[in-house]
């Protein structure tokens, strides 16, 4: 999933243009807005489509922001400093195994998203957490459903109680509960 | 002013609702700063859904108190592990960590907790002190130097965006400024890329857009690259009481640096754009050069680490005035902190001068006490508050998730937002892995709804001949000015290429 350098510009450049273009249709009051900043939203993206093309590949740097960091506080006291480093536990091996979780995780997301379109928060949000702290985060099975059923338990109890917020029930709870209800 | 001052304090310290709500957001403040994973502006995202319904003067006290202290907490890996958690924490590393590897930690952790609670105090002085000398001036100004300062507030995205980003930090923010345009028009009454869909009349969900961009990104890439922990073990940094209490000393000891760089930390939090790291920085620095023994700078100088602490969080206080009086917001994390004050009823304008200024002073406030409860638990607690850097942090993303799910739906009541939280999720992930800036995209957002509103009125009381108003001409050279420095800034060459090691 690793984006090239003009994909995102080329997003963006795409959203302006097709924004401009719905706003051509509107009364002058109301395209002025849009055409004020799509405009030089077209001309932007032109401009950074042509930086990104005369860079030359090998000038491009990740400058990580410790490193820089370290940089500035050599300059700053005249000798070499080095901070510590996180060790980062569980860590992805290559850019393949990004790409594999990456995956896995926006599956877990939009499931939990779609979950919630379908059968509300109250049945999703404990399926999700204990589905998760089980199968990406390794706990085990007695730990997930701990976790995931205290922190259930209090959302429930922090927002439809406390702070007596409808939450949605999803388009077929209603539908089944009517259903096993005869 | 004197007696709404005082009374503000008074109906702060009296109410044990607000006080309730200011421990609660202390606590929570505190524990997201030292957990690895979550910044401020997430946190302030995450907790717009507990406001709801809340009385616009206590939901802005939590929050704001919340994103106060954040910053008091997080140099606490800093120092003791030499692990900072951001651009803000790592000057302190230069000297935190050498003090406790030279078994000062407890030192170096009173000096930074202390000298971060004077600064948030006297940023907050700062912030009062300005408002008399400021108040003509806002008051001045028209909705034609609104919308022209809108314009400014984008400008500085360049600053925001920074390095070979410029362009693409304008582009952002653009993009955040024509989002703003979804829905009703508020001059014609027509309805913009809203189509049939009636949960976009009124635009599309702030805190939607905001949890899009910030929370779900940051969830996923957490969950995709493991946990962070710091490598070293506790048991190396012990520390007693005592070396606390000789730390916390160390400030009065050296009040005039604090004082100094707390008044500097201040004035660059006015400043759009600058950014927490460059008060740090820049206060850093000033220790350096105004000392007589600059030589033991970088080997464990506790001016080292007071310098940026009080910079770092004197310049909130700083950046709460360009937000509240000229709806600029001064870092990222106070445009988020905007979105939400507009979501409880908070207008920003001259009005915050003249209809609310209890409101203004409670905020005020509401830094001193918050920065005050902060700094006395942290210095009882910062041993049992080190141990959340250890959290193995990808055990907090599904709990974040459903946060951030539920945050997204309660706002206003429609399914739908859980549809646009996936579409703009996938872009912000998308920015995040293409390595372009975010944080304009709030800036744009929240400023296009405030030019737009603010155009209008100025074209209907003078026409296009706004624009040669004398204050008008004045931002608009501004405008031009800051344009043409970050262009400048970004064809320097970095402070990489620059660097010659004398070791």
């Amino acid at each position: 999933m690793s984006l090239s350098r003009q994909s995102m510009t080329l997003f963006m450049l795409a959203v302006f243009v097709l924004m401009v273009g719905v706003a051509m249709t509107y009364p002058a009051g109301a395209r002025f807005m849009p055409l004020t900043v799509g405009i030089p939203g077209i001309g932007l993206c032109l401009l950074q489509i042509f930086l990104d093309l005369k860079r030359q590949p090998d000038g491009e740097r990740q400058i990580d922001e410790m490193r820089e960091a370290e940089a500035k506080a050599a300059q700053v006291v005249g000798h070499e400093v080095h901070f510590g480093h996180a060790e980062v536990i569980d860590a992805p091996a290559d850019e393949k195994e990004t790409i594999r979780r990456e995956v896995i995780v926006w599956a877990y997301f939009l499931a939990f998203i779609g979950s919630i379109l379908v059968f509300g928060f109250y049945v999703s949000i404990p399926v999700f957490l204990i589905t998760f702290l089980k199968e990406r985060a390794k706990a085990s099975w007695t730990r997930a459903f701990a976790m995931g059923g205290v922190a259930s338990i209090l959302y429930y109890l922090v927002f439809a109680k406390g702070l007596g917020v409808t939450l949605y029930n999803g388009v077929a709870t209603g539908w089944l509960l009517d259903r096993l209800a005869g | 002013m004197i007696d709404v001052m005082f009374s503000s304090l008074g109906a702060l310290l009296t109410s044990p609702q607000t006080m309730g709500l200011m421990l609660i957001a202390v606590l929570i403040g505190l524990i997201v700063g030292a957990t690895p994973g979550i910044g401020g502006r997430l946190s302030i995202a995450l907790a717009i859904p507990f406001v709801f319904g809340m009385d616009m003067t206590q939901g802005a006290v939590f929050l704001l108190t919340m994103h106060a202290v954040n910053g008091t907490s997080g140099q606490i890996s800093s120092i003791m592990f030499g692990v900072p958690g951001d651009g803000d924490d790592a000057a302190t590393t230069i000297d935190g960590y050498p003090m406790a590897k030279k078994g000062e930690a407890g030192r170096a952790l009173g000096a930074s907790i202390t000298a971060s609670g004077v600064g948030g105090i006297i940023g907050a002085g700062v912030f009062a002190i300005m408002i008399p000398v400021l108040e003509p001036v806002i008051l001045a100004f028209s909705p034609a130097e609104f919308f022209l300062l809108a314009i400014l507030g984008i400008t500085f995205i360049a600053f925001l965006a920074g390095g070979q980003n410029i362009f693409k930090g304008m582009i952002v923010g653009l993009f955040g400024m024509i989002l703003a345009t979804i829905g009703m028009d508020p001059q014609t009454g027509t309805t913009r890329y809203a189509g049939d869909y009636l949960f976009l009349w009124d635009g599309v969900s702030l805190v939607t857009l905001v949890l899009a961009l910030f929370a779900v990104p940051e969830m996923i890439t957490l969950a995709v690259k493991g946990g962070s922990i710091a490598s070293v073990s506790m048991e190396n940094v012990k520390y007693s009481y005592k070396q606390i209490f000789q730390g916390v000393m160390e400030v009065p000891r050296h009040w005039f640096l604090a004082l100094r760089t707390s008044i500097i930390g201040a004035m660059i939090g006015m400043v759009p754009g600058l950014g927490g790291s460059a008060a740090a920085w820049l206060c850093y620095g000033h220790a350096v050069q105004s000392s007589k023994t600059p030589e033991r700078f970088g080997h464990g100088a506790v001016e080292g680490v007071i310098a940026p602490e009080t910079a770092s969080n004197a310049k909130e206080g700083g950046s709460l005035l360009p937000t509240l009086f000229f709806g600029i917001p001064g870092s990222s994390g106070m445009a988020v902190m905007m979105g939400a004050f507009l979501i409880l009823g908070i207008q920003p304008g001259p009005a915050m001068l003249t209809q609310h200024l209890d409101l203004v002073w409670t905020l005020i406030w509401a830094l001193v006490v918050g920065n005050l409860i902060a700094v006395t638990f942290l210095l009882f607690i910062t041993r049992w508050v080190a141990v959340l850097t250890f959290i193995n942090a990808s055990m907090l993303v599904p709990f974040i998730i459903v946060m951030v799910a539920i945050g997204a739906y309660v706002n206003e009541g429609q399914w739908e937002n859980l549809v646009i939280l996936v579409m703009m999720s996938a872009v912000g992930y998308a920015m995040l892995r293409a390595g372009w800036p975010r944080a304009p995209f709030v800036i744009g957002l929240v400023l296009g709804r405030i030019a737009e509103e603010s155009l209008h009125k100025a074209l209907d009381l003078w026409g296009y001949s706004f624009f040669v108003r004398p204050l008008s001409l004045v931002l608009i050279g501004m405008i031009i000015a800051t344009v043409g420095f970050a262009i400048y800034k970004s064809r320097r060459p970095s402070v990489l290429d620059n660097l010659k090691v004398t070791s």
